[in-house]
């Protein structure tokens, strides 16, 4: 008996894995075409993906210095400015968010960033500052101040 | 009581074939029932009536709630406090009055005074024993912890740990949601897992043990920080004993697993559903749920002791 709970905790375990490995299938296949195909389907490019990433890019190109808070995620994860530069995350999530520094003691913190609050910091000392999130701590972010 | 602490003997009562039935209802709600090596299961209907068949009675059962999240208001769930009465509603109605509630964590969304007074007052309805909380990451985030244990610490170690007996069955109640360390999971920490040595170190092997904490004991998903980081090591203290039984909540969903002596068990949430690990872009709250079906994804559970033979046996109920 302790045989079968061994082989049906492995089934419980594999279908798991399989439920996590097409989840990731999923993702990537949504992104190839974009990425690896230019030239098929000229029509439904116009649409949705580049719609998605359109949105990303000018997030990113209209505001600079700007790091947003999508689906768990700091982006950009590294960022590199020079001393002074005022850096802003903003969370998309609807969930709360911080960005913390790692460090100790604490170089800077955003406290509650709820949905889509905004936190500014201004870094005025060359340096690497790894940061995360203080709720999900899985969530990671570096910024190099030059 | 010498066959708990090695179940697995010819004569649990479950083939190869029903085990795997068990964990194809695992996510639908279900029961199970673990004694003495004996494992059985059988399937909750979602509709109140057969949930409330359903709920098992024994000497005593207690109810844990989880993630109510007071505070939250988008989608899928602009009033958690409704749903947080109405599972309150639910606990009233069983055919059993619970010993007590386990709260495991997530009371509020930001930890805020009137999020703690709002999930007081709702909680104050409940017609049962007192209310044992465990906090979880949202309750603490914000102030270390400050005022969830000015509201919930009295008779807790260190940042809200704490153990209790009922009727011969031993609660630990754990916190793995202090001092998060990026990029890392849950964790327990060492002065809190000494404290766990020592708690258990006079208990007798066939003591009936439940654990119960905010972030699974196990690791669900290392991406999603569903996880605790030492949890095995806790585990491990509590290997020696015959009947081990986990309560967690965190990620919003029912999952089951049965290693050894230990019955793990996740609870649903009583505000918003997350998505099955790896199914989505983020643990996030699930987003365009179809009308009406929410609360089939909202819930309690409900865990009843059979003293006579030691018998743990965990009820899964939703909402609707």
């Amino acid at each position: 008996v302790g045989r079968l709970r061994q082989v049906c905790a492995l089934g419980l375990l594999t279908s798991a894995l399989a439920v996590t490995a097409s989840g990731c299938a999923t993702k990537s296949d949504g992104e190839e075409p974009h990425a690896a195909k230019p030239d098929t389907v000229p029509a439904a490019r116009k649409s949705m993906p580049e719609a998605n990433a359109g949105k990303a890019a000018a997030v990113a190109e209209a505001v600079p210095n700007q790091i947003t808070i999508d689906n768990f995620r700091f982006s950009p994860r590294e960022m590199t400015v020079t001393v002074g530069t005022k850096v802003t995350w903003v969370n998309n999530d609807d969930v709360p968010h911080t960005a913390t520094s790692t460090a100790k003691p604490i170089s800077f913190d955003s406290h509650t960033l709820d949905a889509d609050d905004k936190f500014s910091h201004v870094f005025t000392t060359p340096g690497t500052y790894d940061y995360f999130c203080a709720v999900h701590p899985h969530m990671t972010g570096r910024i190099i101040v030059k | 009581m010498e066959d708990k602490s090695t179940p697995g003997g010819d004569h649990d009562g479950v083939d190869r074939r029903g085990f795997l039935k068990c964990m194809a209802w695992a996510g639908t709600g279900l029961l199970w029932t673990v004694s003495a090596g004996v494992l059985g299961c059988r399937k909750v209907g979602p509709e109140p009536e057969a949930a409330a068949a359903g709920a098992a009675v024994g000497d005593f059962s207690l109810v844990q709630i989880t993630d109510s999240h007071i505070r939250f208001s988008r989608d899928p769930n602009t009033d958690v406090t409704a749903t947080l009465q109405e599972a309150v509603n639910r606990i009233n109605a069983l055919p059993q009055q619970p010993a007590f509630v386990l709260h495991t964590g997530d009371l509020t969304h930001l930890a805020k005074p009137e999020e703690f007074d709002t999930c007081a007052q709702v909680l104050r309805g409940i017609r049962a024993g007192e209310v044992h909380y465990v906090p979880g990451e949202h309750d603490v985030f914000t102030d270390d912890a400050r005022l969830y244990l000015e509201r919930y610490g009295r008779g807790a170690q260190g940042k809200g740990w704490r153990s209790f007996d009922h009727h011969g069955v031993h609660f630990i109640g754990l916190v793995n949601v202090m001092n998060l360390q990026a990029g890392r999971l849950g964790a327990i920490g060492r002065e809190q897992m000494d404290w766990l040595r020592q708690d258990v170190a006079g208990l007798s092997d066939s003591t009936p043990i439940v654990v119960f904490a905010h972030v699974p004991l196990w690791t669900v998903s290392e991406e999603w920080g569903w996880g605790t980081e030492d949890g095995a090591q806790a585990l491990a203290l509590l290997r020696r004993f015959g009947s081990v039984t986990v309560l967690n909540g965190h990620i919003h969903q029912i999952l089951q697993k049965i290693e050894g002596n230990v019955t793990f068990h996740t609870a649903r949430s009583t505000a918003f559903p997350q998505p099955v690990a790896g199914t989505a872009p983020s643990p996030g709250p699930m987003r365009n749920i179809p009308a009406g079906r929410l609360r089939s994804m909202l819930g309690v559970t409900t865990v009843a002791y059979v003293e006579r033979n030691r018998t743990l046996a965990t009820t899964d109920s939703s909402l609707e």
